[in-house]
């Protein structure tokens, strides 16, 4: 009888699954203990006083190299694959970047348009050609305008199936390098969170425009700023951060959704654009700028061309110090966009007692207030962060020496309040009186309350 | 007989709901908005079946048919967009005394809530689905949806939508598990009550799938369809649905088509030339997870103790 051949076990290609040991008439296989450290996974263990050269475990295992038999001879030479196809027609390369342009726009008249336009006109002149979304009330029109314009513009517009699927589609645009966006509004933004998580992880660029709703839950279509928290610190699971940016006018709708683009891409990380429902919806005079941007293709895109070979994108780091790294890299991303991107607008300020502090649409009703109130004689100011996250707290840090009372005016429940108290708190800086004018439910503050606020306060301060 | 409804009988049992048990607010549908026929014959069913409103649970995703449970004065459960489903299996899983009502759009069902639609289906839970079918997504405003026929003008589609529609009776009757399977119309109500309460008695999943007027974001659709029903194809059989021969002759195209035969079944669903009407699909054997979930409900504390402890031992040092 021919002698049979025992087995042996490769362990760097034994991924542990422990089939050969069921199969094994006499137990000649156990489980390992230790770790392999090329796979990071445990192989089986042979011990073959036992054996007799059955041969089931090495038909059981399902790695072409796992276990293989011991008298094989293996009879082959090695073949350079090169010499198979010839020469390559073209030697490798590195990725490199195709580099974006700034080209001049002509000039048009000033446009009266909603601030959801306002922003895909703005988009559009980002050089954002690929849009994908789901309809929610009140941001549809955003996308509906979109659906319009793009398939004329040698754009794509997808109708996901759902904002699942929309963050989806734009992980899978931005992977490719290209600048994409989505409208959405609170219920669908709360969906697209682990994807965004997911792109920060890749660090991915994306552009998303919450304009947000009442809630909690489905709520109504009134204006809130109640997802304020949402966008600033719960962005997804994990050390998740994303510039935050609050326009105030049609006209921000379309300058700050530029830039975003140009953030996006410059952090390789997403940015969110959140307006309240009325900011969504307010028409407004709207300037368009001089200049549009063709997008380039970065080096790290995922895109298809000879230029980009080799890339890939993933957000998973099975080694514990790999992932350190990404994090420590991705936290080094925070603190430049801490340092560098802070804005805020300042509105009578330089000598003001009393600052108001607001943004979307309720910094336009704080707005009337300072005025109405300076007018009284009043030293009111109003602070607006354009930037929620990163706050601005460098440009409220000069003017604090002044301030005896803050007034934060918000259409929720303190969230941009707590952003303040925090940012106050990271820098050490003593907190001057924090009062607040909320409104909830899609009401938003009323120019009245504030200035009964202030008066009330004034008179205590007095 | 005479046209008399049971609540023209004399006899009145001593628990005795009439429709007025089961109408709640003033519906919120635009005039000629399909729905309202649709929730007029659901509370005759409620009334005929003597449903207490105690026992029944309507359970809806966001839509305009979502607002369903608003007007029922029974239980209402009026979830998030797509999830209708989950939550109905939730109820049943653990009360099957109750009956169970989903009412969800073709949004709802056929895009966002697709994933628990398939499921819903395999999982076979006594529970009547009505999907109010417009072709069009109508709460927000006009945007296509997987339904709506290919070369749609929608504001997501302006120059006309790309893809063929998805056909959620086809869809349903691919799916493991299928057990009730039927398609009506809203404008025509002896057949869409016969429908609907077939569904009701059926011991499982019953999908319906009803053509619903839009006359605000699907305005002409189903005109030619109301104006001339030989473009519809009306199954006929004596396990199928049941409807007054005169109603049934004004359907010049029939087929008598035997329910329990899937294959014709399938073949009728993609006939795409005219809509057909009717039970396209019944097998009353197909597995119940229903059933499992409430397999072990009043269990005594003597028999928990002892699995508990059965468990927990095994961890005892
Ligand atoms: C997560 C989420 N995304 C989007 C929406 C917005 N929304 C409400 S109803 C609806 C679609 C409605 O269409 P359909 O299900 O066909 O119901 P119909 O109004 O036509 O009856 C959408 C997209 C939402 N409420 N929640
Ligand atoms: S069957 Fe192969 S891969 Fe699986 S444990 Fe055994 S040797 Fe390893
Ligand atoms: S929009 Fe259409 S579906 Fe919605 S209530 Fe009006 S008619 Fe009915
Ligand atoms: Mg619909």
């Amino acid at each position: 009888m021919k002698s049979r051949p025992k087995p042996y076990v490769f362990p760097e290609y034994c991924k542990g699954c422990g089939r050969c040991i069921d199969s094994c008439p006499k137990g000649c296989i156990t489980m390992g203990k230790e770790v392999n450290p090329l796979t990071g996974l445990i192989p089986i263990e042979l011990s073959l006083d036992q054996c007799s050269g059955c041969g089931l475990c090495i038909s059981a295992c399902p790695e072409p190299f796992g276990l293989r038999a011991q008298e094989t001879e293996f009879e082959f030479e090695l073949t350079d694959p090169k010499s198979f196809n010839g020469p390559r027609p073209k030697p490798l390369v590195k990725p490199f970047a195709i580099p974006g342009e700034v080209i001049p726009f002509a000039q048009t008249e000033s446009l009266v348009t909603k601030g959801t336009y306002a922003s895909a006109i703005g988009a559009l002149l980002a050089g954002c050609r690929h849009f994908f979304g789901y309809p929610i009330t009140p941001s549809t029109e955003g996308a509906e305008l979109m659906a319009k314009l793009l398939p004329d513009l040698d754009g794509v517009f997808i109708q996901a199936v759902s904002e699942v699927a929309t963050v989806n589609m734009m992980y899978g645009c931005s992977g490719a390098g290209l600048p994409c966006m989505t409208f959405t509004s609170s219920p669908g933004f709360s969906l697209m969170l682990e994807g965004i998580s997911y792109s920060i992880g890749a660090e991915l660029p994306g552009v998303f425009v919450n304009i947000m709703r009442g809630g909690p839950g489905l709520g109504n279509l009134g204006p809130e700023q109640a997802d304020i928290k949402l966008v600033c610190r719960g962005l997804g699971h994990g050390n998740t951060h994303a510039i935050v940016l609050a326009p105030y006018t049609p006209q921000e709708m379309l300058d700050l959704t530029m830039l975003a683009f140009e953030l996006t891409f410059k952090y390789r990380n997403p940015v969110i654009i959140v307006g309240d429902g009325y900011m969504g919806q307010m028409t407004g005079r709207v300037n368009l700028p001089k200049t549009m941007i063709k997008p380039g293709i970065p080096e790290w895109a995922v895109y298809g061309d000879e230029s980009h070979r080799g890339n890939l994108i993933c957000s998973i780091e099975l080694n514990e110090a790999d992932l350190e790294r990404n994090n420590i890299h991705i936290n080094n991303k925070y603190r430049q966009m801490t340092q560098n991107e802070q804005r805020a607008d300042l509105y009578h300020c330089d000598d003001a007692e009393i600052i108001l502090m607001a943004c979307n649409t309720p910094a336009r009703m704080a707005k009337g207030a300072v005025r109405e109130l300076r007018k009284q004689g009043l030293k009111v100011g109003l602070f607006r962060p354009i930037t929620l996250w990163p706050f601005p707290i460098d440009l409220l840090k000069p003017i604090l020496s002044h301030t005896k009372q803050i007034i934060t005016v918000e259409a929720g429940n303190g969230q941009l309040e707590d952003e303040l108290r925090m940012a106050l708190s990271h820098h050490n800086l003593e907190c001057p009186s924090i009062d607040h004018v909320r409104r909830f439910g899609g009401i938003l503050p009323q120019l009245k309350e504030i200035i009964e606020k202030v008066i009330s306060v004034e008179e205590v301060l007095a | 007989m005479f046209g008399l409804k049971s609540d023209c009988i004399l006899d009145i049992p001593e628990e005795y709901y009439t429709l007025a048990d089961y109408e709640s607010a003033i519906a919120r549908w635009c005039p000629g908005c399909g729905d309202h026929g649709i929730l007029t014959s659901v509370q005759r069913l409620c009334s005929e079946k003597q449903l207490a409103p105690e026992n029944t649970v309507f359970v809806s995703g966001i839509g305009c048919s979502s607002r369903f449970p608003h007007y029922m004065k029974t239980y209402g459960f009026h979830g998030l967009h797509g999830r209708a489903l989950p939550v109905a299996c939730g109820v049943k899983f653990r009360r099957p005394d109750l009956h169970v009502f989903v009412a969800t759009g073709d949004g709802d069902c056929c895009s966002i809530g697709t994933a628990h639609w398939i499921h819903a289906i395999r999982y076979n839970m006594n529970i009547t689905v009505l999907l109010l079918d417009n072709e069009i997504y109508g709460l927000t405003k006009g945007q296509t949806s997987p339904t709506s026929s290919k070369g749609t003008v929608s504001n997501t589609n302006p120059h006309g939508s790309i893809l063929p529609p998805i056909n959620p009776i086809q869809t349903t009757l691919g799916v493991a598990n299928a057990s009730f399977v039927a398609q009506t119309v809203d404008w025509n109500p002896a057949h869409l009550y016969a429908t609907i309460e077939a569904g009701f008695e059926h011991p499982g999943f019953s999908f319906i799938r009803i053509l619903q007027r839009c006359p605000v974001f699907q305005k002409e659709l189903f005109q030619p369809v109301i104006n001339n029903p030989d473009e519809i194809t009306l199954l006929t059989h004596k396990n199928g649905i049941q409807i007054d021969p005169a109603v049934a002759k004004m359907y010049k195209h029939t087929v008598d088509h035997d329910p329990s035969n899937l294959h014709e079944a399938r073949e009728l669903a993609e006939n795409l030339d005219r809509q057909v009407i009717g039970l396209l699909y019944q097998d009353k054997t197909k597995e119940r997870y229903d059933l499992y979930g409430a397999h072990n409900m009043g269990i005594t504390p003597e028999e928990k103790q002892k699995a508990i402890n059965l468990e927990l031992d095994k961890f005892a040092v």
